[in-house]
């Protein structure tokens, strides 16, 4: 169903519709709800060069409107994913935009090089935002020039493909961070990932996670990622895929209002894994009623605009309400 | 509480399942898993303990109102015909006693049940909730820390007796068991050497349900697995033969 199509770098996407990171697993274990192919994309479990054990229990933690989690990026590692889990999801039609999370830069460039062979991988999605984990983490990609060495070492690697850069919020600002990514070569920026957070048990007396430090998503989250995807599309020209606190269409309106290209369904998929369908009827009634065809079109003029740059993308065809 | 939505769901549910609920509306997020109480034509009840925001409203639900609830998921125990003969010892710690009612219930519809016994035990007679075993054929053995019902002492005491009752019979016999993990792991350290199969069902916070999230996680031989996929009953071996080999809180990153 090439209902709305975008591009993002080199290559198009029938639709907007993604499914974030974690929370779609390796793209089939929701088929019977969301068979992948309804997906634009569906950007899988992070992989890592090797597998990872992940973090000890407890893992979660539902706070108000929120969720903690500090899995750490359990993963079946890259060579298994490759033989494993991409050829089923490719086989029911999904589209994989596969995250990737390393250590170091070598690791990065290996990972890259090795997904040169799978032609099949589309997409790449650059999770340099996990706040789970020590090596590769967001502590490690906080900072502009990092992110920028980072994106370019995959980048470089595999120019045909989309290459996004999921970033951290957990910094001051995330524009430099951009920025960096956009210098890199990236394809498109993701925003946001989770927001680092904690819980403490009371009969315990001790911090619930055994990291302390654990990952806040679900719509807590939302009016946090909304200033961060409009602050990045404002000082950005490369595309931004919307991500956080999504549980209907009218987050996603919101996104797409705010310069999103693309928008990633997260934790309201553990509870309603069948809210693409209502989302992409919801935003289809919106659009229908106001004459609209595509969701870029949703995208509002700035009366502000970032400080040290000018209008940031030509799309940006202001939006009149006609009521 | 009735599960109006179970009536569409085929095929029926298998003892030790849970289900993902939430009430309808919720001030709540992710669905909270809850092993089956019981089953019949058009409906499923659960056995729900209010520890915190969430459970409560469920608690508060009354038959008839409409539920969040997933199909039925995980394993479950092992079927009644896979039991072999027995004896069966069903070992219900607190609220553990909720899955193990669900599969006496599916003996008791056997023609040819296996001997079983449920020993369900509780800190006091207050958490001992022995009309939930009501409708139960088998004998139920209750036990409490304090004295107040039952047997003096917890459920493993309880089993250990049982078990020292049996003689030669425990060369077939099978512990079933579901409460506390640290009941659970006391009630395999204390029987392990006389009884060849104990079964486990674990819980854990979950999120999906479906093996998605990765946040309900148990240590086996293979690693970390997810309970609401590879579980929630296990073999005690797989988790506490092993798990003896962690010092607390001890982290399996690579």
């Amino acid at each position: 169903m090439s209902e709305y199509p975008i591009r993002i770098g080199p290559v198009e996407f029938k639709n907007p519709w993604f499914a974030a990171s974690g929370c779609f697993g390796y793209g089939l274990e929701y088929k019977e709800h969301i068979p992948p192919s309804e997906l634009g994309a569906v950007v899988t479990k992070t992989v890592t060069p090797l597998p990872r054990a992940g973090n000890p229990v407890p893992r979660l933690q539902e706070t108000a409107s929120g969720l903690l989690n500090s899995i750490g990026l359990q993963n079946v590692g890259l060579e298994a994913y490759l033989r494993d889990k991409l050829p089923p999801l490719v086989e029911a039609g999904g589209v994989p935009f596969v995250s990737i999370s390393a250590a170091s830069l070598d690791e990065y460039a290996r990972m890259a090089e090795r997904l040169t062979e799978f032609p099949e991988v589309v997409a790449v999605e650059v999770n340099l935002g996990c706040p789970n984990v020590d090596a590769g983490g967001d502590r490690d990609a906080a900072e502009a020039r990092a992110v920028e060495h980072f994106t370019r070492t995959v980048k470089e690697r595999l120019p045909d493909r989309a290459v996004a850069i999921k970033l951290t919020p957990n910094v001051t600002d995330m524009v430099p961070l951009a920025r960096g990514a956009e210098q890199g070569g990236a394809d498109a920026i993701v925003a946001i990932n989770t927001l680092g957070g904690m819980d403490i048990d009371l009969e315990r007396a001790r911090p619930t996670f055994a990291r302390e430090r654990a990952g806040l998503s679900g719509p807590a989250i939302f009016p946090v990622a909304l200033l961060k995807v409009w602050e990045i599309t404002g000082a950005v020209r490369i595309p931004v895929v919307a991500v956080g606190g999504i549980a209907s269409e009218r987050e996603v309106l919101k996104f797409f209002m705010a310069g999103a290209t693309a928008v990633q369904l997260g934790t309201v998929l553990f509870s309603k894994p069948t809210l693409l369908r209502e989302v992409r009827s919801g935003v289809r009634r919106f659009l229908d009623a106001r004459g609209l065809t595509h969701p870029h079109e949703l995208r509002i003029a700035r009366a502000r605009e970032t400080a040290d740059e000018g209008p940031s993308q030509e799309g940006g065809k202001a939006w009149v309400p006609t009521r | 509480m009735g599960d109006d939505e179970a009536r569409l769901q085929e095929p029926r549910s298998r003892p030790g399942q849970f289900a993902m609920l939430l009430a309808k509306p919720s001030q709540h997020l992710v669905r909270r898993p809850m092993s089956i109480l019981d089953e019949g034509d058009g409906w499923r009840s659960y056995m729900v303990k209010p520890v915190g925001p969430a459970t409560r409203e469920l608690v508060a639900t009354r038959v008839g109102d409409p539920l969040e609830a997933s199909e039925p998921l995980g394993n479950g125990f092992p079927l009644p015909e896979e039991l072999g003969p027995g004896p069966l010892l069903l070992v219900g710690g607190g609220f553990g006693i909720a899955p193990l009612h669900f599969l006496a219930r599916r003996l008791d519809a056997m023609r040819h049940p296996p001997k079983y016994s449920i020993l369900y035990g509780g800190r006091t007679a207050r958490d001992v909730e022995r009309e939930v075993l009501d409708d139960v054929l088998g004998p139920v053995l209750p036990s409490t820390d304090d004295g107040t019902l039952g047997f003096h002492g917890t459920c493993v005491d309880l089993c250990v007796r049982e078990v020292e009752r049996m003689e030669q019979r425990t060369a077939s016999a099978v512990v079933l068991t579901c409460g506390p993990h640290a009941m659970m792991r006391a009630l395999f350290d204390a029987v392990q050497d006389r009884v060849p199969t104990i079964h486990v069902s674990l819980e854990e916070i979950m999120a999906c349900g479906v093996g998605v999230c990765m946040g309900c996680v148990a240590h086996t031989r293979e690693g970390y697995v997810p309970i609401c996929t590879h579980g929630p009953v296990f073999a005690a071996g797989e988790i506490f033969g092993f798990e003896h080999q962690l010092s607390h809180g001890e982290s399996a990153h690579e």
